[in-house]
């Protein structure tokens, strides 16, 4: 197995995922964050670990605090892929437009 | 002429790709560019990439064998399993990828999907909601289409060949 860490791996876990979206909205302490689930904390604790090896998530201390926040700029990455992505559908779609007016003109 | 813009959206909950396009043309003439071969030749890879039918059959339970040929003449071999099909409106496949013979390459993860087809006051509306298997196979799927889009450049893609041979 590949231990390689990217963005596309840390969000192929529906826990991961909603923690992010827990986060995006505010960011939060590991206590707030492991009441949103069922799992123990180790196991949240797990996922955040994952989560800021991937660059997804970044701590910062306030007072006695760690409150966890979102990397945005790194999520930025999968949206460069949906856009490759869109890019590929695009070149196909021309394509597909060119031999629909072929036949309409025939 | 109007410009159609192609849309993308994820659903990573529902693990989905929804792909969708408008064309100024009627229904019935993009029906038959997605369910002929000798239409889909014309446009399904994208270019420089062509598309070569080997077989088709565009019936429930049947298949489109088809290779996507690189400019160096290099065949990656797929195939395209009807699933079910309402004519006119919708079709559902399931994509894989074989040899020349249509035997499924296990290695490489299937998905599903359903291409849904509505008139519109100019044209006909498209949708491709695509279906990955497993939360594991997100990761892969991503990484195939991340392959895809790098096909537009031709000397990307020889250096992926070339990572691929090293593996």
């Amino acid at each position: 197995m590949e231990t390689r860490r990217d963005p596309f791996q840390a969000i192929a876990d529906p826990t991961r995922r909603a923690i992010l979206v827990l986060i995006a909205a505010q960011a939060m302490t590991p206590t707030a964050l492991a009441d949103h689930f069922n799992t123990s904390r180790q196991a949240v604790s797990k996922h955040i670990r994952i989560l800021t090896e991937c660059q997804l998530v970044r701590h910062q201390s306030s007072g006695r605090e760690i409150y966890y926040e979102l990397n945005a700029p790194k999520l930025k990455e999968i949206d460069q892929w949906i856009e490759q992505f869109r890019t590929m559908w695009d070149t196909k779609f021309n394509q597909l437009e060119k031999v629909l007016n072929n036949l309409k003109n025939k | 002429m109007v410009t159609n813009q192609t849309q993308v959206e994820k659903d990573f909950k529902e693990r989905s790709i929804l792909v969708s396009r408008e064309f100024s043309a009627p229904l019935a003439l993009v029906w038959r560019a997605y369910t002929e071969s000798e239409l889909l030749d014309q446009w399904f890879a994208p270019h420089p990439w062509r598309a070569e039918t080997k077989s088709m059959n565009f019936a429930v339970g049947g298949y489109w064998l088809y290779a996507m040929v690189s400019p160096e003449n290099e065949k990656h071999w797929a195939r395209m399993d009807y699933l079910a099909i309402d004519h006119h409106k919708s079709y559902s496949v399931k994509d894989s990828f074989c040899d020349e013979n249509g035997a499924v390459n296990p290695a490489f993860p299937s998905s599903t999907g359903s291409n849904t087809f509505t008139e519109t006051p100019t044209g006909t509306f498209v949708q491709f909601k695509m279906y990955y298997a497993s939360e594991n196979d997100l990761k892969t799927v991503i990484e195939m289409g991340m392959e895809q889009g790098i096909t537009m450049c031709v000397e990307q893609l020889e250096q992926l060949f070339l990572q691929k041979k090293i593996k």
